[in-house]
């Protein structure tokens, strides 16, 4: 009996031991597991305009560019500005060493004067050969005539001998059938046979000799002829010395001008040949950038975002932290790294040239139904996908937990993402933050705002 | 020398009947600082998850104390059901004393029209199974509302049949002469209840609660009927859910259901065996 009561006793104490235990650690876990279980930020899909703002950093270049020419071969005494100085029309770039220059304009007349007197040479010479070449001709022409009827008197005479022995032949014919005697005629037909044969030997002789004389004579006048090639070196001369004289009167407006070269307009001098005792070069001696023309701002866009820039797009310039709108892409070129150089036309005298700047283009796409915030976009090495709340009871009551469902991506930005219609509902709770790492089918609790 | 022998003799096979009838609580206890790999081991053949026979060791080879680490600090679905269970059994023993114990009462000492009647109905309810009331009671209690709600659970067991009838065994039991000795004495009904009734029926209320605790610890079909948000489910239910891979936890968890059950059965045993050879003699 005593037994009992201590047995009684020491299960009672046991008992409430345990109970107070039990107590105890239902509190520890509650706190335990609200440590371990996340707190998430959820949103419902909603539609909006995924809007893209691409921005890039960029200079202020020229828009248009021309050179200042100087005549070649001038001694530069002074350069008196530098690559991105403003200069004002009639400014002095550079000036020329006037005795140099005064040398040069000497040397120049020298030079035509020599080449006047070369022409007026080379012009005589010209009349003369032509002179000659008209008599040589003309000599040619009569030696050809002279000959032509040489030898037509040389070969009548030898168709007329041949006539005659012909004749003398033929005729000897008729006298044997007039009955000579047989002996002495055919040694007299052989005879005249022969001597007509010597006679068309002849003629043809003469003929040939005609034919032969003719011919070199013809040739000697083609020879006359030809002899008498075009001579333009008097008007090359002429050119010469056109050139010389505009060269001349260049070195001379120059030299009026006091050997300066100045700006003919408002610009930003862009680029300078010349250097101070140096000869100017065969090219431009400055290059400068006309400010009528206006301006030019060049920034390069990133690859990822080339596809949301177009000529024509709307653009913003800011610099310093002050803003200026109301510019157009103007031209959008390709790169070979993917990349896009993009240009704006700047007529506004608040940005000058080689100044740095930011712009900004921002395009707003259709408006999608189904949108989430970024925050809410994962990614594994298959797909896109979102994390949706599910509610289910379980025993400590309706608790949420995380269930993974993929998605696919139509358009995003750094704020939201635009996603395919279909996939999600409208009262969908997604989880767009989370104060601790979660996955699919992890417990989760609503963090209240 | 030949009592000794004797006593020897008998002690040693019921010994070992006692160690065999022991041994799942000794396995609940040596699992529960077993890891779960070393458990899978030991009796995955019998879940399906690995060949040859199934074996235990009732000393761990890597004894570690996740498992109680798991269920006291990272587990508060274990509390939610425990204190469930609590509520759940407060309720019925509560009902049972303050409906159960005057109904065995006024059965045993007061005769009235139909009272062989509504015994025999207490007798008849008592020995139908769940399974027949379950229908008129899921019927009844959504006709009240009380569905999905511990009372659903509650008011059928504090109107049980059974501890009335284990206390009327021992209210019966109280010499006539006490009472009528009380009612000379001048004292009225209820003072003889709660003066006389009571105390000397003491040993068969307690047995009877402690049968009731026994029942409310593992009530599962119930529970399963009438409950379904999982919040309100008791332990009996939470614990099958457990699987192989957290079977080391699942025994913990046994051994933490089992130990209330154990103080309860160590404070009523003495009037426990009162309170089964009343239950035999239901039989």
């Amino acid at each position: 009996m005593r037994e009992n009561r201590t047995v009684r006793f020491y299960a009672v104490r046991i008992l409430a031991w345990f109970f107070a235990v039990m107590f105890l650690f239902t509190a520890i876990s509650r706190v335990t597991a609200s440590f371990t279980v996340a707190r998430v930020v959820v949103e419902n899909p909603s539609p909006r305009r995924i809007s893209h703002v691409v921005t890039a950093d960029g200079v202020v270049e020229k828009n248009r560019e021309f050179a200042v020419v100087c005549e070649q071969g001038l001694l530069v005494k002074t350069v008196y500005v530098l690559v991105g100085q403003r200069v004002a029309a009639g400014d002095v770039l550079a000036g020329i060493d006037m005795e140099y220059l005064k040398e040069r304009i000497a040397s120049v007349r020298e030079e035509i004067h020599v080449l006047e007197l070369t022409n007026q040479d080379a012009a005589t010479a010209r009349d003369k050969n032509a002179r000659e070449a008209a008599q040589a001709l003309a000599r040619a022409k009569q030696d050809y005539e002279q000959i032509a009827a040489d030898t037509d008197v040389v070969v009548a005479r030898a168709a007329e001998k041949l006539q005659l022995a012909k004749d003398a032949y033929y005729g000897f014919e008729d006298t044997i059938k007039a009955g000579a005697e047989y002996e002495n005629i055919f040694v007299e037909l052989a005879a005249r046979e022969a001597a007509m044969k010597a006679a068309q030997e002849a003629y043809d002789d003469a003929l040939c000799d005609q034919k032969a004389a003719k011919k070199n004579a013809a040739r000697a006048v083609e020879d006359a002829s030809a002899s008498q090639t075009p001579d333009h070196s008097v008007e090359a001369g002429r050119l010469q010395i056109g050139q010389k004289q505009r060269e001349l009167d260049r070195l001379q407006e120059l030299c009026d001008a006091g050997g300066e070269i100045t700006a003919p307009v408002e610009s930003v001098v862009t680029g300078i040949s010349v250097e101070t005792g140096q000869k100017t070069p065969d090219a431009a001696a400055v290059t400068l950038a006309d400010l009528s023309s206006g301006m030019r701002f060049t920034a390069k866009i990133a690859k990822q975002d080339a596809g949301y820039v177009s000529a024509g797009d709307e653009a913003t310039l800011s610099k310093n932290g002050a803003r200026f709108t109301g510019f157009f892409i103007e031209t959008v070129k390709s790169c070979e790294d993917g990349s896009l150089e993009v240009s704006v036309l700047l007529d506004d005298a608040s940005f000058s040239i080689g100044e740095t700047a930011t712009v900004e283009i921002s395009k707003q796409q259709a408006v999608s139904q189904t949108t989430v915030s970024r925050n809410a976009l994962c990614q594994d090495n298959t797909a896109w996908f979102v994390y949706v709340l599910d509610k289910k009871d379980t025993v400590l009551g309706e608790q949420y937990f995380v269930r993974r469902v993929d998605v696919g991506v139509k358009d995003k930005n750094a704020g939201y993402a635009a996603l395919e219609d279909g996939v999600l509902a409208e009262d969908t709770m997604i989880v767009s933050d989370s104060d601790r790492y979660i996955e699919a089918g992890s417990r989760v609790r609503l963090q209240t705002p | 020398m030949r009592k000794n022998r004797k006593r020897i003799l008998i002690g040693i096979p019921l010994l070992a009947a006692a160690v065999f009838a022991v041994s799942p609580v000794l396995f609940l206890l040596t699992g529960t600082f077993m890891g779960t790999r070393e458990i899978a081991s030991y009796i995955g053949p019998v879940l399906g998850d690995g060949e040859g026979f199934a074996v235990f060791r009732l000393i761990p080879l890597y004894p570690t104390l996740a498992n109680v680490v798991e269920l006291l600090l990272d587990s508060p679905e274990f509390f939610q059901m425990f204190w469930n269970t609590a509520k759940i059994t407060c309720g019925v023993l509560a009902g049972q004393l303050a409906f159960g114990t005057p109904a065995a009462w006024g059965l045993a000492r007061y005769t009235f029209p139909g009272k062989k009647k509504i015994y025999m109905c207490y007798i008849l309810l008592m020995m139908m199974p769940f399974q027949v009331t379950m229908l008129s009671e899921y019927l009844v209690l959504d006709g009240m509302g009380l569905l999905d709600t511990l009372w659903a659970i509650i008011l059928p067991g504090a109107f049980s049949t059974f501890p009335p009838f284990i206390m009327y065994r021992f209210f019966c039991g109280i010499p006539e002469s006490l009472i009528e000795a009380a009612r000379v004495d001048g004292a009225g009904e209820v003072v003889i209840f709660f003066k006389i009734g009571i105390p000397v029926g003491s040993s068969g209320i307690i047995s009877a609660m402690v049968l009731q605790f026994l029942e409310c610890q593992s009530m599962i079909e119930q529970p399963s009927v009438f409950l379904k948000t999982k919040s309100l489910w008791p332990l009996a239910l939470y614990l099958p859910e457990i699987g192989l891979e957290e079977a080391g936890f699942a025994l913990c968890a046994s051994f933490m259901a089992l130990i209330p059950a154990m103080c309860v059965f160590l404070c009523g045993q003495e009037y426990l065996e009162q309170g089964i050879v009343a239950a035999a003699i239901r039989e």
